[in-house]
């Protein structure tokens, strides 16, 4: 049918109108949200530190090439957990099947940045600074953040770490992190550290210098810190949600239990180890899936059961993805691109990004679809509620686009 | 006339520095210098520490003569036995051609589990040479450059080419500047720490190229994107033969084209390209500045840091010669940089062994808490080296260090039961739980 000029006038002028009023609203939508940096939601990072085999935890079922590629390693389309109609869950990650259906669950897929470095250790700190891989800078993005807009004056601290004592994203010169592994062992440690008050003991001459001061201030946040965890050792209700006896469960049960008992704290760091699976795979990467869902899944209904989960979200990260085609010995060599996961009360579930097209590699690595300062921006602005663009750009030493991962709760 | 008594003045005054620095050594000086040059003096005496023989040695000297000891000394370094496997080839990656899957799993555990227990005897011997070595300041000097140039077991996967970067460094720790960046650049650890592996002619790899000048020689804003580029060219096809693990110059790979370095065009190679480097006045600057900030303060005096690093070039790239001008500066021996800079694990563990002269705590397990404090030895966390100063401590590694000190005081008191009571123990104790002790 042939249209006359009038009709395709009148159509324009209906999507300018269309247009207008989702801008509107858009512009409105955005200004509800906005309100001023709410730095007393806390961010549990998780880093899968090893490299983590993003193909195989959000799995490519319904693309023929995923199986080519991956003759031994492939997880069968009939065994994912579906999403959609192209990607399904490694079923090693049942247990986040109900914040999944509960819409709490998102993953950003394909996220990387350019010019990958395959090295560990490079890549990491890649991450960890919000740098490009052309740049070595050494303040972690949270340090930066921080540095910026100050978080709430906390007894405890800017930040705690459970478990491996690498402050990575908390790396800075005015970081407050407390690193515990329990809350009975620092304690126990701490009361080494002698009171308050008998810093002079010991007959040592006191000079005034920086590096003096620095120690003796940590020594004070330290007793400060034994002194809180004393209270909630004593006094804070356990937590009825049980935990999965694993390491990573007995840690996010010490977040939980942190969190449970009324500690106000921006971020809590946690590090799951063992992601480098050059050989034997499948049954490895299984294991730290399934430990990882089980104890998320825990963790979740904890902060539901205090009432602390429409302030809470969980995002994981690892230095990269791995090699598409699986090498000789059933495992992977260090690739590109992964999906990160994203769950929370505040989280909108779903899929984010695109999904890397795996007919059209760089030398037999994913082509990354999302900058995972992306990420990084979506939580500053949206989680934390940071619209100060000077702030975001400074973090993420450049602007990125938003995705619009978060809600502000109810 | 005024010109005449100014003159006077200036001599006296030189007169009287020469009579300061003519003078036996305080017990402070004394302290101070084996601190920083070592592990420190020994904290009880009980006769067989190797601090006390040189404490012995050096306590009728001046500064000068002092430090001049000092430098012999450690030029003529002493050495604890490697491990054997270190003589021998690299231990082959298993063949798995043939193999079931389970079998390939097998394999590559086996593999895997002797590389690490090779990276962990490797770990604990460096410890024990920290802990019995005669000559501390070529302790101090290697500790120093392991962290310079660095490379580590986890990304070489290689105990032995660490190893062997070890004697390479050990060498030259104290010897010519110029003749020991050759050699780390055609040392295999690097080559595969700093992936000189994949750069080859088309495809460079930029990460040694980088690195040598960012890290190793020059720092960052002496040098353009252009350079770095021109330069990774350069070392294409440095390699190392996996058989041998020895380092080979792969004629095919290497691009010979001409290249624009640092303002000079040729058809430069990798030496050429150090040879350039080595040309230039702020490598001589950079050098000294980081010793400064290991063995002086955190905060380098620009005007000093010249004039030692005019010494260090005149010299031909002398480390020894810039150690010891940088030794006898009067800012080294200013009481106001005493207990400035934060000794590192590997600094404050050997010290109290030493110090205390413990016998009983086997190297490997101290070699594990250094790594639990941030300093796994052969692994530094980046290629920027281990922390630095009050990176060291966090609320983690301070309770984990009053932890250990507690722990080695135990050791302690055991061993020398009979000399030593719980009266002293208790004070000792004190003085180590001090953060200053934490400080040197």
């Amino acid at each position: 049918m042939n249209r006359t000029p009038v009709s395709v006038v009148r159509r324009v002028l209906v999507f300018l109108l269309l247009l207008l009023v989702a801008s509107a609203s858009a512009i409105l939508a955005q200004d509800s949200s906005a309100g001023s940096p709410n730095l007393n939601r806390t961010l549990i990072l998780v880093e899968l530190a090893g490299g983590n085999d993003g193909l195989n935890m959000v799995v490519p079922y319904a693309d023929p090439l995923y199986y080519a590629d991956r003759p031994t390693l492939a997880v069968s389309k009939d065994e994912v957990l579906r999403l959609d109609g192209k990607l399904g869950l490694n079923p090693a990650m049942r247990a986040l099947m109900d914040s999944w259906n509960a819409k709490e669950l998102a993953f950003v897929l394909g996220v990387g940045y350019p010019n990958p470095d395959r090295s560990h250790f490079r890549s990491i700190a890649i991450w960890n600074t919000a740098s490009g891989s052309d740049r070595h800078l050494t303040t972690g993005w949270i340090a930066k953040l921080f540095s910026a807009t100050a978080p709430p004056a906390s007894e405890l601290a800017d930040s705690i770490i459970i478990g491996e004592d690498h402050a990575g994203p908390l790396y800075g010169p005015r970081m407050k992190n407390l690193a515990i592994d329990s809350i009975k062992g620092f304690v126990t440690l701490a009361a080494l550290a002698g009171d308050p008050g008998s810093e002079l003991k010991g007959g040592v001459t006191q000079v005034d210098n920086g590096a003096l001061s620095y120690i003796r201030g940590v020594e004070s946040d330290v007793r400060t810190a034994a002194a809180t965890l004393r209270k909630i050792a004593s006094n804070a209700p356990k937590l009825k949600t049980s935990f999965p006896d694993t390491q990573f469960g007995r840690q996010l049960e010490l977040a939980a239990q942190l969190l449970g008992a009324g500690v106000q704290v921006p971020v809590i760091k946690l590090t799951l180890r063992g992601f480098d699976t050059h050989g034997g795979e499948t049954p490895i990467q299984d294991r730290l899936l399934g430990e990882l869902s089980d104890a998320l899944a825990s963790f979740r209904l904890a902060m539901i059961e205090e009432n602390r989960w429409d302030a809470t979200a969980v995002v994981t990260y690892s230095e990269f993805g791995r090699r598409v085609a699986e090498n000789g010995s059933e495992g992977t060599d260090h690739g590109t691109a992964a999906p990160m996961l994203v769950m929370g009360g505040m989280v909108k579930g779903g899929l984010y990004g695109k999904e890397p097209d795996l007919s059209d590699l760089d030398h037999g690595d994913l082509k990354f679809t999302v900058d995972y300062r992306s990420v990084y921006q979506a939580i500053m602005s949206q989680f934390w509620g940071i619209r100060d663009d000077r702030v975001l750009s400074s973090v993420l030493v450049g602007t990125y686009p938003d995705l619009p991962i978060f809600s502000p709760p109810q | 006339m005024i010109r005449v008594f100014a003159a006077i003045l200036i001599s006296i005054a030189n007169l009287l520095l020469v009579t300061v620095s003519a003078f036996t050594l305080s017990s402070r000086e004394l302290e101070h210098l084996l601190l920083r040059t070592g592990f420190g003096v020994p904290i009880v005496e009980t006769g067989s520490s190797p601090d006390g023989r040189l404490v012995q040695q050096l306590r009728p000297l001046d500064r000068n003569e002092a430090v001049a000891a000092i430098v012999d000394r450690a030029a003529g370094s002493s050495q604890v036995d490697f491990p054997d496997w270190v003589q021998q080839p690299p231990l082959p990656a298993p063949q798995l051609k043939n193999l079931s899957a389970a079998q390939k799993q097998a394999a590559l555990k086996a593999y895997r589990q002797e590389l690490s227990s090779r990276a962990r005897a490797l770990q604990a011997w460096w410890m024990q040479q920290m802990i019995s070595s005669t000559t501390p300041l070529q302790e101090r000097m290697v500790l120093f450059w392991h962290n310079h140039f660095t490379s580590s077991l986890q990304k070489v996967r290689s105990p032995t080419l660490m190893a062997r970067q070890d004697l390479l460094i050990r060498k030259y720790a104290l010897g010519n500047f110029r003749d020991f960046l050759h050699a780390i650049a055609k040392d295999p650890a690097m080559i595969i720490y700093l992936d000189n592996e994949t750069n080859s002619k088309g495809r460079a790899n930029e990460n040694f190229a980088r690195e040598v000048m960012e890290l190793f020689t020059l720092g960052e804003g002496h040098y353009s994107e252009d350079d770095v580029k021109a330069a990774a060219k350069a070392f294409t096809g440095w390699r190392v033969d996996r058989h041998t693990g020895a380092f080979r110059a792969v004629g095919r790979l290497h691009d010979n084209s001409v290249k624009t370095f640092l303002g000079r065009t040729g058809r430069w190679n990798g030496d050429d390209v150090i040879n350039i480097l080595l040309d230039q006045k702020e490598v001589s600057l950079f050098i000294t500045t980081k010793l400064w900030e290991s063995f002086v303060s955190p905060t380098p005096d620009p005007k000093e840091v010249a004039r030692i690093a005019a010494v260090f070039r005149s010299s031909g790239y002398q480390i020894r010669a810039l150690m010891e001008a940088l030794l006898e500066s009067p800012a080294f021996w200013s009481a106001s940089n005493d207990d400035q800079i934060v000794k590192s694990p590997a600094e404050l563990l050997v010290g109290l062994v030493r110090g205390l002269d413990i016998t009983s705590v086997e190297p490997a397990k101290l070699a594990a808490v250094s790594a639990r404090l941030g300093q796994a030895l052969f692994d530094p966390l980046s290629v920027k080296g281990w922390p630095y100063d009050t990176d060291w401590i966090s609320s983690h590694t301070l309770l984990l260090r009053n932890q250990i000190i507690t722990v080695l005081l135990r050791s302690f008191a055991r061993e020398h039961r009979d000399q030593v009571s719980s009266h002293e123990v208790a004070k000792l104790r004190a003085r180590f739980l001090d953060p200053a002790w934490e400080l040197m």
